[in-house]
């Protein structure tokens, strides 16, 4: 949004400028009377502007590509913009539509209404956070199983359990072994040599 | 001519459909170019050696040369699925009856070895291309001979290339895919090469076997500048494979190969 809003002001700039140049040439037509162009340190001067303008201009467009590359605007050149004019309107109004305005003043008259002490909610979510804090401190926290989960495990069916997990790990890497053979991957330097000259080694 | 900038890099099989969801999410590329490719790895005939002069630097060299057509595979298998036994075969390209007086587009490839230079961010390296279209035309001999009955003459192609001077030496098939990123081409692909210890396939076609038997994929990433003069180009890209090496460090280690693997000067 920043981007957009900087290169906006740009480009407003450089109209400026140019309008300024081209009344410049205009009025010295119009009632001079004589077909008198400005001087040559007039031109001189505004074109020296345009550049130092354009060259910002660029270089926001640079520093910003990123975004303004994955930024889509609305409406499309394709949109027939003088046939669907209200339409197009209506979609880019910033302002919410007077209904809307209704609905979000009655919103903000029914709150009132409730009556909700919103410092006292503020209140109450700092002492929680304070509060688990404090719990914390009595817990000490080694790995990542519960001390029902490691007693679980002592057991039979836990011991199971885990044997059977070991014997799934083990499978998986037994049809690894078999996709690769259990050899080490070709480095591209070698399939690259080998695509140059025909041999490996 | 172009001037071929480039990032390499390998992953093993099983990370395949990984890698395959990610580009597809990178590059918008729900499904991706196929890329079968036939290659014939070529040698000079004749050696070549100029006199050499003191003082004087031998710019004079000789190439390896790669023709590289299309392979339209008969059983078409699917990468996803690791390649285990000899399931893959090819269709006999040269000195069938099928392959006669067909048209293939051949691409004949010289490559000069990668610019030499510290601080790299990507290998750079000159290819020479020139595609022709040719039409094979294998003739049987006069099968009047019982020995020599079956026996065919040499395709019409590798007669071209020894005339012009060449000796095919090997060959490989590439099978795989590509993304387009930009201006930046990925293709992930297996190299196959025959399998010669194979020898109870059908006749009429050539067992294949992995080049690298680990069964992992070679990635390439590359952009191709029209000129190798063109510098603004050329940081461009290299700056663009920079980004695209940054952005996927955590899936792929994209890397520079090394100039000197690349080289394809026939060393005498």
């Amino acid at each position: 949004m920043d981007s957009l809003e900087a290169t906006r002001n740009r480009l407003n700039q450089v109209h400026i400028s140019l309008r300024k140049l081209s009344d410049q040439i205009n009025y010295n037509i119009r009632f001079t009377g004589k077909t008198r162009l400005p001087t040559y340190g007039q031109f001189q001067s505004q074109f020296h502007v345009l550049i130092t303008q354009l060259h910002s201009i660029t270089s926001i467009l640079e520093n910003n590509q990123d975004i303004l590359d994955h930024t889509n605007a609305y409406p499309l050149p394709l949109f027939p913009t003088s046939q669907h004019e209200g339409l197009a309107t209506t979609l880019l109004r910033k302002k919410p539509l007077p209904e809307v305005e209704k609905w979000i003043d009655e919103a903000i008259e029914h709150s009132k209404s409730l009556n909700i002490n919103s410092q006292a909610d503020d209140e109450f979510s700092q002492w929680c956070s304070a509060k688990i804090q404090e719990i914390k401190e009595d817990f000490q926290f080694y790995g990542f199983l519960s001390t029902e989960e490691l007693e679980y495990l002592e057991t039979e069916e836990g011991k199971k359990e885990a044997s059977a997990k070991k014997e799934a790990e083990r499978q998986r890497e037994d049809v690894e072994m078999g996709v690769t053979t259990g050899k080490k991957a070709l480095h591209p330097n070698q399939v690259l040599k080998f695509m140059c000259q025909g041999k490996i080694e | 001519m172009v001037h071929q900038l480039s990032l390499v890099s390998t992953i093993p099989h099983s990370s395949y459909v990984q890698t395959i969801s990610t580009l597809q999410a990178l590059t918008g590329l729900t499904s991706p170019q196929p890329v079968s490719t036939y290659t014939l790895i070529c040698k000079p005939i004749n050696k070549f050696k100029p006199k050499f002069v003191p003082g004087k630097v031998n710019q004079i060299e000789q190439y390896f040369m790669k023709c590289i057509t299309t392979w339209d595979d008969l059983d078409s298998f699917d990468l996803a699925t690791p390649y285990l036994s000899d399931r893959v075969s090819t269709s006999i390209l040269f000195n069938s009856d099928s392959a006669a007086n067909t048209k293939k587009i051949w691409t004949l490839q010289i490559s000069d070895i990668p610019i030499a230079g510290k601080n790299q961010t990507c290998s750079a390296q000159n290819i020479f291309e020139s595609t022709l279209v040719h039409t094979h035309t294998a003739s049987r001999k006069d099968a009047g001979d019982e020995k020599d009955s079956g026996d065919l003459d040499k395709d019409s192609f590798l007669q071209f290339l020894e005339d012009l001077g060449y000796n095919s030496i090997n060959q490989f098939w590439i099978k795989g895919v590509r993304f387009f990123h930009g201006d930046i081409v990925i293709e992930i692909f297996k190299v196959f090469v025959r399998d010669d210890a194979n020898k109870d396939s059908p006749s009429d076609s050539i067992p294949l076997k992995l080049l690298d038997e680990s069964n992992g994929f070679q990635i390439k990433a590359f952009i191709n500048v029209p000129k190798s003069t063109d510098i603004d180009l050329i940081t461009q890209g290299s700056a663009e494979l920079a980004k695209l090496q940054d952005f996927l460090k955590n899936l792929i280690q994209l890397e520079i190969p090394d100039r000197i693997f690349m080289d394809s000067r026939v060393q005498n």
